[in-house]
């Protein structure tokens, strides 16, 4: 059963998104500021399936953005060569992005630490050779795609186009994070959580260790093939190093920065690694070494997340007073 | 393909070999006394080619001086490492200290990036004479001759360091057993900075001798980096021998592969053998049967 506290949180969160917008769009060009939230809304719904892998199920993957990609390509699949709608572009993302986490899952979680770090990281890095090297999809050049439209509502049309993007992938966000939140406190979720902190004593409860593990992992690849197939719309032009290991590594951070147990938290993380390049302007190029940094120092001063900050403060406090 | 095709591959599938087998050595060692693999461990690749560029082409100094003045340089950065950001976490779950080496990786690169530019860099050739030509076919590039004699050499100073010096017996007692090696009064702190300090020996030294024939680019540590670990795997992670064994064994099975496929699938060649290995046999063909230590 989802909680009160998340119920109110979750609507609070609803009613914020909802009206951002509005309120943006009375500043002066504020559809460059509701164009800000599109990119940060499809990194989140990869992250928050990344959330679900990396901090409930205790697993970790540097491919992501390969699935991404995935998804991608099949948007261009459907829309570009075949001509079809872009929803048959996104049930074939979701399918194919199914049909290969299932296929790879079984033997991958298998794996672990570094091992399974090293193989997600591989996978990524086939993925993005073969879109590289697969000329029918333009290769390195890579390919542009026709506009995203759903029953002749034009997702790309330029008066609305920000507007449009934001409240489709918020909407998504929003449906992922309820199911995130119910998983969670759920049978199953409660049962990740055993699994997190002692997976062989989870499993001599009767916890189908690999059965969980297996589809949290599918269900965040989904997850990221959906997002790459709105990106790539968004973008109109997909290349293969669109999503790199560089993103791979980017999201890894944002779900770390936000802190992996907190679902919450990685909306912030998202949210901070995305506005500061937006803050800073010509950031592009330090952006590895921001990166790596936040990773580096959250890793060894707040090991649970920005989110753990408060809970932090109030021990201290607590310490002094008593 | 005709054979003598077949051995030019296989003459550039040994030079590569050499290189993927010394970082598999880095990796080896690292994880010997620490049971980390090092995400940033092709960046020490990068920045022994870096170096050279630095110390041959813009400083003017000799070829051997500059040599070791890059190995000196990376392993000191191996050093520095080790110290600010390995050596605090080292208690933190293994998957913390993955995504800190991983940090690093790409801090490291970035840096590179904005001290050398983006463009690739051309190293010299050690020898004035670039290529010798044997058969119509099989040209040989005399820095291949050079990369295996120096591989060799220094696999043979690892070697009698391991087995004959008493540091080099420390640090394998250490490696086997922790417990027992501090009770006889080995410090496992400096032992682990030994291993960082061999490793990035290792990867300068890689660097600096390959990229004359590669070109060196902020960007080609993750490669190496990726397939120095698939030949750690594959020879068995932690075994000196093993880790050469499959450094040879991917470095031919790739340069033929990508003769015979295409040369733009040589670096999926690499990923698809580290899977496969990873999930059929993680324990690599020299490694002992897989146990899970905690």
């Amino acid at each position: 059963m989802i909680t009160k506290k998340d119920t109110f949180q979750l609507s609070f969160f609803f009613i914020i998104m909802f009206f951002l917008p509005v309120i943006l769009n009375s500043f002066q060009g504020g559809g460059y500021y509701i164009g800000i939230f599109v990119p940060i809304g499809f990194f989140t719904l990869t992250a928050l399936g990344l959330n679900l892998l990396i901090g409930f199920a205790g697993q970790i993957s540097l491919g992501h953005a390969g699935f991404m990609t995935i998804g991608a390509y099949s948007s261009v699949y459907i829309c570009n060569k075949l001509g079809y709608s872009a929803l048959y572009g996104f049930a074939l993302s979701i399918l194919l992005n199914f049909i290969i986490g299932f296929l790879i899952s079984k033997p991958i979680l298998k794996l672990k630490g570094h091992y399974l770090a090293m193989a997600t990281l591989g996978i990524g890095l086939i993925i993005q050779i073969i879109s590289r090297e697969f000329m029918y999809f333009g290769g390195g050049e890579g390919i542009s795609l026709p506009d995203l439209k759903i029953f002749d509502f034009n997702f790309n049309d330029f008066k609305h186009k920000e507007f449009a993007y934001y409240y489709l992938v918020w909407l998504l966000n929003f449906c992922v994070l309820k199911l995130s939140l119910n998983f969670i406190n759920s049978k199953a979720g409660r049962a990740l959580k055993a699994l997190h902190i002692n997976e062989l004593a989870a499993q001599s409860l009767g916890i189908n260790v690999t059965a969980y593990k297996t589809f949290i992992f599918v269900f965040s690849t989904i997850l990221a093939g959906i997002s790459g197939s709105i990106a790539a719309h968004y973008n109109s032009y997909i290349l293969p190093t669109t999503f790199d290991l560089h993103t791979s590594i980017k999201l890894v951070t944002m779900v770390i920065l936000g802190g992996t147990l907190n679902i919450w938290g990685t909306l912030f993380g998202v949210f901070i690694l995305m506005i500061i390049p937006e803050l800073l302007g010509k950031f592009d190029e330090y952006e590895g070494i921001v990166l790596g940094a936040v990773l580096i120092v959250i890793l060894l001063f707040l090991p649970d997340g920005l989110t753990s900050i408060p809970k932090k403060l109030k021990r201290l406090c607590f310490k002094n007073n008593g | 393909m005709n054979l003598e095709i077949f051995l030019q591959y296989f003459i550039n599938g040994l030079t590569y070999g050499a290189i993927y087998a010394l970082i598999a050595l880095g990796f080896s060692v690292i994880y010997r006394t620490t049971e980390i693999i090092n995400f940033a461990q092709g960046e020490f690749v990068m920045l022994g080619g870096m170096f050279m560029f630095t110390f041959t082409k813009i400083c003017g100094l000799n070829l051997w001086l500059a040599l070791i003045l890059t190995i000196l340089t990376v392993s000191i950065i191996g050093i520095i490492i080790q110290q600010l950001f390995i050596r605090p976490a080292i208690n933190s779950p293994l998957v913390s200290i993955i995504i800190i080496t991983i940090g690093l990786s790409i801090a490291i690169q970035t840096t590179a990036m904005l001290l050398w530019g983006k463009n690739s860099l051309m190293l010299d050739h050690f020898s004035k004479i670039e290529t010798i030509k044997i058969t119509d076919e099989i040209i040989i590039a005399t820095q291949n001759i050079w990369i295996l004699a120096i591989t060799i050499i220094l696999m043979f100073i690892l070697h009698y360091f391991f087995e004959k010096t008493m540091l080099g017996k420390a640090f394998s007692a250490c490696a086997s057993n922790p417990t027992a090696a501090s009770l006889m009064g080995i410090n496992r702190n400096n032992m682990v900075l030994l291993s960082f300090f061999i490793s990035a020996l290792l990867g300068g030294i890689s660097g600096a001798i390959l990229c004359p024939l590669t070109n060196v680019n902020y960007h080609i540590g993750l490669s190496f980096g990726l397939k120095g670990f698939c030949a750690a795997i594959c020879g068995g992670i932690g075994n000196n021998i093993g880790a050469i064994l499959g450094g040879f064994m991917l470095g031919i099975v790739q340069e033929v592969g990508a003769g015979v496929i295409s040369s733009g699938y040589k670096d999926a060649i690499a990923f698809v053998i580290l899977i496969i290995f990873l999930v059929f046999k993680p324990s690599g063909i020299l490694g002992q049967k897989w146990t899970k230590r905690v």
